[in-house]
């Protein structure tokens, strides 16, 4: 499953740096020279979207992980595309690259950023690792199969980093993240719930074999962890699973991903998440039973199917909510819908962009 | 190979030094397994136990009342030329009556025949499977059934264990456990079987996962631990007013704990719903029977690693559409 995930991303880079590649000369004018205008989502390859709806400039930025073409050859980065209308897109411009001489490698990538404004300004959380780094190991026997191999565990954690501008440029922003640095994490998002600032993580199936959600509270400047990270439910707990319901002479795999929040007209508080179906990625729903992030969340049923998913819901400066994901998961492309607010749920409405 | 013979010279000095005696306790006993057969014919009990750990014999203890037990007296070993090894032992012996005979399921092994290895499985899994043998008695000797295939009656690619009987109108299943160590969600699985039990008809449904317990997902603590679900010990039972349940076991807070599962259709094929446990203590499940004068008994086992494991009888409480634990004072 996440073999298909690191295949999918490696893709994508390649995929850039084909029409990136002949552009870029120097690094230091890379993102300026290679900028194209007027693109449509479907022009370029876009895993893990995430959109900042920027009120103040009346701009969408969509960010996503950069390769070494666009950082110069500086290793993993993150690149934002710039839209007024949702409809025409600018872009890549280089918003972070990852420094030499932290916790993580650049050299090993950089997972699913997303860009929140809180307290004036712009904070991107973003997935690193370092595989030449390993935490403590469970028996070979009680690790999964990931990459022909019983994968090794290593450091991989949501980085949070701090800018002025969603246009950044992003400066990492404390020690390394918060959760404990043993736990093989993922895809970080940030919540806010009566102020207090949390991050809303995956924990890796390859550690835990069922991944779970999870959340740990910041402190109020997110510059690290306020306290021990709490669960919020398992990947095996959706309903859906209707592979995993055949009997079969295989280990079952029970992958979280991208969790995002979105609170209905009602209050009602849910959460969307991804994992795989019958092999294929899916976009699926949760709500919170109590209305707050601690749950006990309750799984509802598959919101868009077709091998999409690791989606977010953001609201339109002409105040249409939407829905933006990619699809297929290996070369995705960015897909955009409109939804609606049905009260204890959303609904698909329309897709905006094939 | 002559697992036969060498079982024999291994096992037959180690039984009749055990020569049957009477007046045992079950507190007395060390046993392995706790499988209750309450037999009307005889009007006996009968409880199934392996020799030793993992056990060469499967040995049986016979009961007027429960209270004084007799035995043991050897009722099978695996038939010369079995595919399982001798040294790979039995486990989890259990014995149905079934249209006029008795029949033992026992899980065999044999860990020098791998069927899948990394990195096409997650780990290494060799043959493990529940299989079917047949006597006249109660106390045997339980032996191959006629046309016997020698194979496990559980699928031959799946590493499976714990088989009990259930008989659905015409139709006669074996229900097992498909293992943790090769689907890391354990699963209860079930293959229906020819008339005479010799061999499966049709390929193995899916009933349920482990990790379907709600009582499973109130684990609720953060780790950077594997999260793997065992399963063990089915055993169905229909209840007064036709609900079909099903007792089993996983682990809760790192101890066995037993529960009950119920069909919504009424048949075996479910959907299964998961109802809360049973018991949270360690025990692990044998059978459920009613004794002779009318109660209903779950037989259950704690197991303690060398010294094999005590048996307790546990009155239960036909609910109608589940069975709880009798709490009625002694």
């Amino acid at each position: 499953m996440r073999k298909q995930k690191a295949k999918g991303k490696g893709q994508k880079a390649k995929g850039l740096s084909k029409w990136l590649i002949a552009l870029v000369a120097v690094p230091l004018v890379a993102q300026q020279a290679a900028v194209k205008t007027g693109m449509k989502l479907g022009d370029f390859n876009l895993h893990d979207p995430f959109v900042l709806a920027h009120k103040a400039s009346q701009t969408y930025y969509l960010y996503n992980s950069a390769g070494g073409p666009i950082t110069g050859g500086k290793g993993a980065g993150v690149l934002a595309y710039k839209s007024k209308d949702l409809d025409t897109w600018d872009g890549p411009y280089l918003v972070f690259t990852v420094p030499a001489g932290i916790w993580a490698n650049p050299a090993h990538g950089a997972w699913a950023p997303e860009v929140h404004e809180y307290k004036g300004k712009y904070y991107l959380f973003v997935t690193l690792h370092n595989r030449d780094k390993l935490i403590p190991q469970p028996a070979p026997e009680l690790r999964p199969i990931y990459q022909k191999v019983n994968a090794p565990h290593h450091l991989r954690a949501t980085q949070i980093c701090v800018a002025d501008s969603p246009d950044g440029p992003f400066k990492v922003h404390g020690p390394r993240m918060q959760p404990p640095e043993d736990f093989m994490t993922l895809d970080g998002t940030l919540f806010v719930e009566n102020g207090a600032p949390w991050m809303v993580y995956a924990h890796e199936w390859i550690q835990v074999l069922d991944g779970t959600m999870e959340a740990v509270p910041l402190k109020p400047d997110l510059s690290e962890a306020a306290g021990p990270p709490i669960l919020l439910f398992k990947a095996s707990d959706a309903p859906w699973l209707q592979d995993q319901q055949k009997a079969a002479n295989r280990q079952r795999t029970y992958v979280t991903d991208g969790a995002q929040f979105y609170r209905t007209k009602t209050g009602k508080l849910l959460m969307i998440w991804s994992s795989y179906r019958d092999g294929l990625y899916v976009e699926t729903l949760a709500h919170s039973v109590s209305g707050t992030l601690k749950g006990p969340w309750k799984q509802g049923e598959v919101l868009v199917g077709e091998d999409s998913g690791h989606g977010m819901i953001f609201r339109s400066f002409d105040n249409r909510l939407m829905l933006i994901l990619h699809q297929p998961f290996n070369r995705a492309k960015g897909k955009l819908f409109e939804i609606e607010d049905a009260g204890d749920t959303v609904r698909i409405k329309r897709q905006l962009v094939y | 190979m002559r697992y036969g013979l060498a079982l024999l010279s291994l096992v037959l000095p180690l039984l009749s030094q055990q020569q049957p005696r009477t007046g045992l306790t079950l507190s007395g006993l060390s046993l392995r397994g706790s499988s209750v057969l309450a037999d009307t014919d005889s009007r006996a009990y009968y409880l199934y136990s392996t020799s030793e750990s993992p056990g060469s014999a499967v040995v049986a203890y016979k009961s007027q009342d429960l209270a004084k037990w007799e035995g043991p007296f050897p009722v099978f070993m695996p038939p010369e030329g079995s595919w399982a090894s001798a040294a790979d032992g039995l486990r989890n012996p259990e014995v149905h009556p079934y249209r006029g005979r008795y029949y033992l399921l026992i899980t065999l092994a044999a860990s020098a025949q791998v069927i899948a290895k990394p990195p096409e499985s997650w780990r290494v899994n060799s043959r493990q499977g529940t299989e079917i043998f047949v006597s006249d008695s109660p106390l045997g000797p339980f032996t191959a059934i006629a046309g016997r295939a020698n194979k496990s009656h559980t699928p031959e690619n799946f590493v499976a264990l714990d088989g009990t009987l259930y008989v659905e109108g015409d139709l006669a299943y074996l229900v097992y456990v498909h293992d943790w160590t090769q689907v890391v969600d354990a699963t209860i699985e079930a293959v229906r079987l020819k008339a005479d039990l010799s061999a499966p008809v049709e390929d193995a449904l899916h009933l349920f996962k482990a990790s379907d317990a709600p009582w499973i997902q109130q684990q609720t603590t953060t780790s950077r631990d594997p999260r793997y679900y065992a399963a063990g010990g089915p055993f169905l039972y229909r209840t007064r007013n036709g609900s079909l349940v099903m007792i089993w076991s996983s682990t809760f807070s790192g101890k066995s704990a037993i529960t009950v599962a119920r069909s919504v259709t009424g048949k075996v094929r479910g959907p299964w719903k998961q109802a809360d446990t049973l018991l949270r203590d360690g025990s692990l499940p044998g059978t459920i029977f009613t004794t002779f004068d009318g109660r209903l008994m779950m037989a259950v086992h704690q197991p303690a690693e060398r010294a094999g494991a005590k048996v307790r009888l546990v009155e239960l409480t036909d609910a109608g559409d589940t069975l709880r634990l009798k709490l009625a004072a002694k």
